[in-house]
C-alpha cells in the first residue's frame, strides 16, 4: 500500500478523483469512454485483450505518462472497474516520480525474469481506492526480449483473465526510440498514441503510426492543444 | 476542435499559436538580425546626390548615330544613346585629368576602378518635357560630388563647342581640296577642247546639215561649171573653125596685090599629065607600067602644086604678119581669143572647185565623228563646270552657316541649373534603414518560426492528426493550469516582455542617435 500524496499530485496539475469538477477531468472522461467501451466489449479476441491498454508516443516528452497517469485516476473513479497502471517505460520510469511514491516492490521486469515471483506480488495498492500500481523492475539490457517472451505472454494473459475487470493501463517507451513498446503494443488490446500538439514532427508522428499498423486498436491524443470545443480559453480553466 | 467558420481567422490563430510556441526562437532571431542591421547601418557611408539640369539639343548631337537608323526610337532609348554618346571613357579620364577633380578622388592608385565606377555611376536621366535632362552622381563625400557633376557639365558644353568649330574648319577645308582638284580637272578641259578646235578647224563649228549641203551646193557649182566649160569650148572650136574657114586676106581683087605665075605652069603640066594618064588608061589596064609611071608622075605634080599654094599662102601671111586685113576675120580671131580665155578660165574654176568638192568629200566621212568627239568634250567639261559651280556655292553656304551658328544663340548644350548638392542624404539615408532593419529583423524573424514550421510541419489540430494517423482521435488534453505552471508562464511572459522592450529600447536609443545626427547636418 502507498500512499500518494493526492493534494500534492493536484497543485501539480494531475486529475485527483474527488476533486471539483475541472476542465482536465471533463476531458478524460470524455477520452476514457471509448476505452472503457472497448475493453468491456473486448472484440479483439483473445490475442488482444481490450482491457490492456497501452500508453505510449512517438518520441519522449509528449506527456504519455502524464496522459496515463490521469486515464488511471480517472478510469479509478469509475463505478465497475478498477485500474492497474503499470510503469512499462522500463528505460526511463517516470510513473512512480510522477506520482511522488517510492517502492522497492518488484516490477514488470522482475516478473519477468524471475520465476519465483508472482505477480500479485508485484501489484501495490494505493490510497485511491481503485487504483493499483506496477512498477518497471530492475532495468535489464534485454528488456525488448523480455517483452517478448513467453513470460511476458503468460503475464498478460493472467491480467486480462484473473483482473478480467480491471482495465490495466501501460505506460510504455517512446515508439520510435526504442522497440520495447512496438513489441509490447504488438500483444496489448488498445493502444492509446499521445501527440504533442505543435511541437511533434508530422513525420515522426506518422513513423510511429505506420508502426503500429498491425494493431487492432489504436486511438490518438492531441495533448497540449488549446483547441476546445467552446469550452474555456487557452490555458486558464477553473480550479 | 476547429471551427471552420472561417479560415482566415483559424489561419491567423495557427500563426499565431506558432509564434508563441517557438516565441524564445524569434525572439533571439530578431535580437541578432537587430544588431546585424545595427551594426551594418553604423558602418554605412550615407550618400549624396548633386545634380544639374542642362539643356541638350538631342537631335543635333544624336544626329550621327540618328543618320543610319531605319526608325525613330523613342525618348528612352534616344536618352540611352544621349548617355552613351556623351558620357565616354577618354571624357571621365579627362575630367578626373583635372587638378581640382583628382585631389577629390586623392589620387586613386587605380585610375582605372574609378573611371568605370564614375561612367556606371553618371546618369542622365530626362526631366520635363523634350530636351532637358538631369545629371545626377551619388558619393558619400558633397565636394566631391557636386565637383563631378560640375565637370561633367562643363565637358558638355565645351566638348559640344569644340567639336562644332572643328567640324565646321575640317568641313572647311575639304571643301577648298576639292575646289582645287575640281578647278584643275576644268582647266584640262577647257585646253583639250581648244586643242581639238584647232585641230579640227573648219569642220568645228559646222553642223553636218550644213557640211552637206556644202558638199551638194559644190557639186552642182562644180557641175555647172563643167556645163559652162563645154559650152565655151564649142563656141571657142566654133569660132576656130570659122577663122580657119574664113580667109584671111582680102581677095586678090579687093588687094593690091598680082597672083603668081608659077602656079598656072604647073596647072598645065598637071592637066597635060592626066590627059596623057586617060589616054593610056584608054589602051592599058592600070597594071600596065606606063599608066602607073603616069599616075604618079600627076600625083606629083598635084603635091608640088599644093606646097607651092601653101608656100605662097604663108609667104602671103608672113609678107603681111597679124594685121588681117579682114575685117571679118579680125572680128572672129578676137572673139575667138575672148572665148578663148572664157575656156581658160572656165577651166581653172572647174580645177578649183573640183579640188574643193574633192576635199569635202573626203572630209565628209570624218565629220560626224569629230562632230561626236566635241560633243563628247563639251560635256566632260560641262561636268566638270558644273561640280566646280557647286562646289563654290556649297563653299559660301558652308561659311554663311558658320557665321550664323556663332551668332546665334542657339547651342547644343546649356546649362539650365548648375551643380547642387542636396545636403540630406539620398534615400535610403541612415536613419531610414535603421528602421527598415529593426522591421526586417521582426520580419525575419517571423519568418523564420513560420519558415520552421513549413519544413517541419507538427501535428495541430484533430483534423491534422486524424489524416495522418488513419485512426481515429479520441481526443483532446489542454494545459493543466496548475500553480506553479501559471506561475511559470507568468515568469516565462515575463522574461518575453522584458526582453522584447530591452531590444525595442535599444532600437529607439539608435535610431534617435541616427535623428540627431542627420538633423544636425
Amino acid at each position: 500500500m502507498i500512499v500518494i500524496d493526492l493534494p500534492a499530485l493536484h497543485d501539480a496539475g494531475i486529475l485527483v478523483p474527488g476533486q471539483v469538477r475541472s476542465a482536465l477531468a471533463e476531458q478524460f472522461r470524455h477520452l476514457k469512454r471509448p476505452l472503457l467501451r472497448n475493453a468491456r466489449s473486448n472484440a479483439e479476441g483473445p490475442e488482444h485483450p481490450g482491457t490492456l491498454i497501452q500508453v505510449t508516443s512517438a518520441l519522449p516528452g509528449e506527456g504519455k505518462t502524464y496522459c496515463a497517469i490521469n486515464l488511471a485516476m480517472s478510469m479509478a473513479m469509475e463505478v465497475d472497474t478498477g485500474v492497474i497502471l503499470v510503469d512499462a517505460d522500463v528505460i526511463r520510469p517516470s510513473v512512480f516520480a510522477r506520482l511522488g511514491v517510492e517502492s522497492t516492490a518488484p516490477g514488470l521486469l522482475d516478473l519477468l525474469t524471475r520465476t519465483d515471483l508472482a505477480l500479485p506480488d508485484a501489484l501495490i495498492s494505493t490510497n485511491v481506492p481503485k487504483l493499483t500500481l506496477m512498477g518497471a523492475g530492475n532495468p535489464s539490457l534485454r528488456s525488448t526480449e523480455l517483452l517478448a517472451s513467453a513470460a511476458m505472454d503468460r503475464l498478460l494473459r493472467q491480467l486480462a483473465t484473473e483482473y478480467a475487470d480491471h482495465v490495466v493501463i501501460f505506460d510504455a517507451p517512446p515508439l520510435l526510440l526504442t522497440s520495447e513498446s512496438v513489441v509490447l503494443a504488438s500483444k496489448v488490446g488498445q493502444v492509446v498514441m499521445v501527440v504533442e500538439s505543435g511541437a511533434t514532427r508530422q513525420d515522426s508522428v506518422r513513423e510511429a503510426f505506420v508502426a503500429l499498423r498491425h494493431c487492432p486498436v489504436v486511438l490518438s491524443v492531441l495533448n497540449k492543444c488549446d483547441e476546445q470545443t467552446g469550452k474555456g480559453r487557452y490555458g486558464y480553466y477553473e480550479r | 476542435m476547429e471551427d471552420g467558420s472561417n479560415p482566415l481567422l483559424v489561419e491567423i490563430r495557427r500563426i499565431l499559436q506558432v509564434l508563441h510556441q517557438r516565441r524564445w526562437l524569434v525572439l533571439g532571431v530578431v535580437w541578432v538580425a537587430a544588431l546585424i542591421s545595427m551594426v551594418g547601418v553604423g558602418l554605412m557611408k550615407e550618400r549624396h546626390e548633386a545634380s544639374a539640369r542642362i539643356f541638350v539639343d538631342t537631335q543635333t548631337v544624336l544626329k550621327p548615330m540618328l543618320r543610319d537608323l531605319a526608325y525613330q526610337p523613342d525618348i528612352d532609348q534616344q536618352v540611352r544613346m544621349l548617355a552613351r554618346t556623351l558620357i565616354t571613357r577618354p571624357k571621365i579620364q579627362r575630367l578626373l585629368e583635372r587638378p581640382d577633380m583628382s585631389a577629390a578622388f586623392d589620387n586613386p592608385a587605380n585610375p582605372e576602378a574609378v573611371v568605370s565606377r564614375l561612367l556606371d555611376q553618371i546618369k542622365i536621366v530626362a526631366a520635363d518635357r523634350g530636351n532637358i535632362y538631369n545629371v545626377t552622381y551619388r558619393d558619400t563625400n558633397l565636394k566631391r560630388a557636386r565637383l563631378v557633376v560640375e565637370g561633367t557639365v562643363d565637358l558638355f558644353v565645351s566638348a559640344g563647342t569644340d567639336v562644332k568649330k572643328k567640324d565646321s574648319v575640317e568641313a572647311g577645308q575639304f571643301i577648298e581640296q576639292h575646289i582645287a582638284t575640281t578647278e584643275g580637272k576644268l582647266v584640262a578641259a577647257e585646253s583639250r577642247l581648244k586643242d581639238f578646235k584647232v585641230r579640227n578647224f573648219g569642220l568645228t563649228g559646222v553642223s553636218p546639215q550644213d557640211h552637206f549641203a556644202r558638199l551638194g551646193v559644190l557639186s552642182e557649182e562644180v557641175t555647172q561649171l563643167r556645163s559652162t566649160l563645154r559650152a565655151a569650148e564649142q563656141s571657142r572650136d566654133a569660132f576656130r573653125r570659122e577663122l580657119a574657114a574664113e580667109d584671111p586676106r582680102l581677095p586678090a581683087e579687093s588687094l593690091p596685090g598680082a597672083a603668081p605665075p608659077v602656079a598656072n605652069e604647073l596647072d598645065l603640066r598637071i592637066d597635060a599629065q592626066r590627059r596623057q594618064l586617060d589616054e593610056l588608061l584608054r589602051r592599058y589596064t592600070d597594071a600596065h607600067p606606063d599608066v602607073i609611071h603616069a599616075r604618079q608622075v600627076v600625083t606629083r605634080l598635084e603635091q608640088e602644086r599644093r606646097q607651092a599654094a601653101e608656100r605662097r599662102a604663108s609667104e602671103g601671111e608672113r609678107t603681111r604678119g597679124n594685121a588681117a586685113t579682114s575685117p571679118v576675120f579680125q572680128r572672129i580671131r578676137i572673139s575667138l581669143a575672148e572665148s578663148e580665155a572664157q575656156v581658160a578660165s572656165l577651166k581653172s574654176q572647174l580645177a578649183a572647185k573640183s579640188g574643193q568638192l574633192d576635199e569635202a568629200r573626203s572630209r565628209a566621212g570624218r565629220v560626224p565623228q569629230v562632230e561626236a568627239e566635241l560633243a563628247q568634250l563639251n560635256r566632260d567639261y560641262e561636268v566638270v563646270r558644273r561640280t566646280y559651280d557647286q562646289l563654290v556655292a556649297r563653299r559660301e553656304s558652308a561659311s554663311l552657316g558658320v557665321k550664323l551658328d556663332e551668332s546665334s544663340q542657339l547651342a547644343d548644350f546649356r546649362v539650365i541649373e548648375p551643380a547642387r548638392v542636396t545636403p540630406t542624404p539620398v534615400f535610403p539615408s541612415r536613419l531610414h534603414l535603421g528602421l527598415i532593419g529593426l522591421v526586417a529583423s521582426i520580419g525575419i524573424g517571423v519568418a523564420v518560426a513560420l519558415g520552421l514550421e513549413k519544413m517541419h510541419p507538427t501535428v495541430r489540430g484533430v483534423r491534422m492528426l486524424e489524416q495522418l494517423s488513419g485512426r481515429p482521435v479520441l481526443g483532446t488534453v489542454g494545459f493543466a493550469s496548475t500553480p506553479a505552471w501559471v506561475q511559470a508562464s507568468r515568469r516565462d511572459w515575463r522574461r518575453l516582455i522584458v526582453a522584447s522592450v530591452l531590444l525595442l529600447a535599444l532600437q529607439g536609443a539608435w535610431l534617435g542617435w541616427l535623428l540627431a545626427r542627420s538633423v544636425s547636418r
